[in-house]
This record gives C-alpha cells, sequence and structure tokens, in this order.
C-alpha cells in the first residue's frame, strides 16, 4: 500500500487513518469534553515512545524516527521533525526524575508536531519557563547567547538544544505544566 | 600535512571519521548523548598534534555530516576555544561545510564570529 505524505492533501471526505492503515471515527461526545478529550479528538499520534529515566534512546530512536518521517513525511518536514525529536528527548532524559517519558509525534490539522512528557523538579521547570521566554523574544538571539555559554562554560547547562529547534528548525516552543510534568512542544510556525 | 603518527580516527556506528592530507573528513550523524567521550578525546588528540607539528592550518570537512545533536555541536566549539587560546602558536581551523546542511549553515557564522582570528569557514561544493 501507498502511503500518503502528510503534506499531500487529504482525500476529500476520506476518513482518518491510523498508522497500521486502520480508519478511525472520532465519536461526537455527548457532554463538553476535557481539555485531553478535546486535543485527543482533533489530532492523530503518529509515533508514541516511551522511555524510563537513565535509559539511553537516542541513537536507536533517531535512526527510527529519520527512516519513519523519510516514509511518512516530505523531506522538509521529516528533517525538521527529526531534529526537534531529538533536541526535546534528550533534555528530557537529561532532566526527568521519575515517571516515563514519552515522546509523541502528533498531526493536527494537517501540521506536525513534537510533543515530549516528564517529570521533573520545580527548579528544572523554573529554568525551563524563563528559558522558553528567551528563545520565544529572538531564537537566532537565544541560540547565538547559549553558543557563547558554552563558549564561556560554567555551572548551567546551556540549553542550545531548545534554542536550537526554534532558530535552526523554525518550530515554535510551547510549555504546559501539570504539577511535576512538563509537556514540551514543538511545532511549526 | 599532519603527521599522524599512528593517531587512528574512532570507530564509530553512525559517524566515519577519516584523515585527509589536509585534515580530516566526518561523514554521517552525530546523535550519541556524550559525544565527547570518544570523539571529543580524538579531535583533542588531533588538535595536540597540529600544535606539536606546527602546522598552519588544518581542514574539517564536514559536509557530509547530515545531522549532529547540540552536544555536538559543542565539541565544534571546544575545538574554536582551543585555537582561539592556545598555550603557545596556533593553527588557522577551516571548516568546509555544505550550505545544503541546516544545521552548518545556522551553526558556523556564529561560530566563526567567537574565534574570528583563527576559524575560517569555506562554502564546499
Amino acid at each position: 500500500m501507498a502511503l500518503r505524505r502528510l503534506s499531500d492533501p487529504a482525500p476529500s471526505g476520506s476518513p482518518k487513518a491510523s498508522p497500521s492503515g486502520r480508519q478511525l471515527r472520532v465519536p461526537q461526545p455527548e457532554t463538553p469534553p476535557s481539555n485531553a478529550e478535546s486535543r485527543a479528538a482533533r489530532e492523530d499520534v503518529l509515533v508514541r515512545l516511551m522511555f524510563t529515566p537513565g535509559s539511553s534512546p537516542l541513537e536507536a530512536t533517531h535512526a527510527f524516527l529519520c527512516a519513519y518521517t523519510a516514509e511518512r513525511l516530505s523531506p522538509l518536514v521529516g528533517q525538521r521533525v527529526c531534529v526537534a525529536a531529538h533536541e526535546l528527548l534528550s533534555n528530557a532524559t537529561s532532566y526527568a526524575t521519575r515517571g516515563d517519558i514519552v515522546l509523541e509525534i502528533v498531526q493536527r490539522v494537517g501540521r506536525v508536531s513534537v510533543r515530549v512528557t516528564n517529570s521533573t523538579i520545580p527548579a528544572r521547570i523554573s529554568m525551563l519557563t524563563q528559558q522558553l521566554e528567551k528563545i520565544r523574544e529572538s531564537p537566532e538571539d537565544a541560540f547565538n547567547a547559549e553558543l557563547k555559554r558554552s563558549l564561556a562554560g560554567g555551572v548551567v547547562r546551556p540549553m542550545l538544544g531548545l534554542a536550537r529547534i526554534a532558530h535552526e528548525v523554525g518550530f515554535a516552543l510551547a510549555l504546559d505544566v501539570q504539577s511535576e510534568r512538563v509537556v514540551v512542544s514543538a511545532h511549526a510556525r | 600535512m599532519l603527521n599522524t603518527k599512528g593517531l587512528e580516527p574512532p570507530a564509530l556506528a553512525t559517524v566515519q571519521v577519516a584523515f585527509t592530507p589536509a585534515g580530516l573528513v566526518l561523514a554521517g550523524t552525530i546523535t550519541s548523548k556524550e559525544p565527547g567521550s570518544v570523539l571529543g578525546r580524538f579531535f583533542r588528540a588531533v588538535h595536540e598534534l597540529s600544535l606539536s607539528e606546527r602546522i598552519q592550518e588544518l581542514c574539517i570537512d564536514v559536509r557530509a555530516l547530515t545531522f549532529v545533536n547540540s552536544s555536538a555541536i559543542r565539541l565544534f566549539i571546544d575545538w574554536a576555544i582551543w585555537v582561539s587560546q592556545p598555550p603557545g602558536a596556533s593553527y588557522r581551523l577551516r571548516f568546509i561545510r555544505s550550505p545544503h546542511v541546516t544545521w552548518q549553515r545556522i551553526s558556523f557564522p556564529p561560530l566563526a564570529q567567537l574565534a574570528q582570528k583563527h576559524l575560517i569557514i569555506e562554502d564546499g561544493a
């Protein structure tokens, strides 16, 4: 069966298809959905991978995602997704405290995004919030600042990976915090 | 030409490293969490060899290095620091990059600004 690239327009009136090729029908809720249900109803999760903190899944995951996105996405989108997924997962494996790390590649209204969920400590959440604010203001300035910080060294690890997602890949970053679980997502601006 | 004096490039799964008459050529991807443990150590050995050999210039051809993670970008930052702040006379570090590979197009210009006198960025074919 030929796979349709996600950059291609969806056939008119066709139902959504899961990666396995099964057709999915989204039921109409009788009561107003919660935020999570609403989000789930609007998106297709193309990939969901779970890792335990302390594992080192970067190389194998990168190889898998490159192969997967090469089949399913246009080359430009696939490359961007791979960079974002790698850097977000790398950060999560460095800073996750307990519970699973979840990496998802999601398609929502024809747009692909990367989402990584993990538990971490409040200090890390605070640092992440500040960093994302800086990146939002100017991705290029944040990237150059992180490069300089790498040159200078220091105690705090530079967040070059996050700045890179915004500047090099051109994805917008968002942070969602629920207690100690943080969700960092990257999507096309 | 660099006399490698038996220094062997590391054998790694995703990245190929080889000596050339002008320096080094790298190809593939760098995705390991801590690339410094093997590759960084090798780069340091090449740097020290370049100093001891008193070469004028070392060429690093990264055109076929299609993906590197941010930890690997730091390896190149380290190298820029080494040539900028040597204990003695240093050499020029020339990176040959591909303008078609996004990470190379984005990451090298600010790096060149940080180590202006010792780092040259050349666009390869």
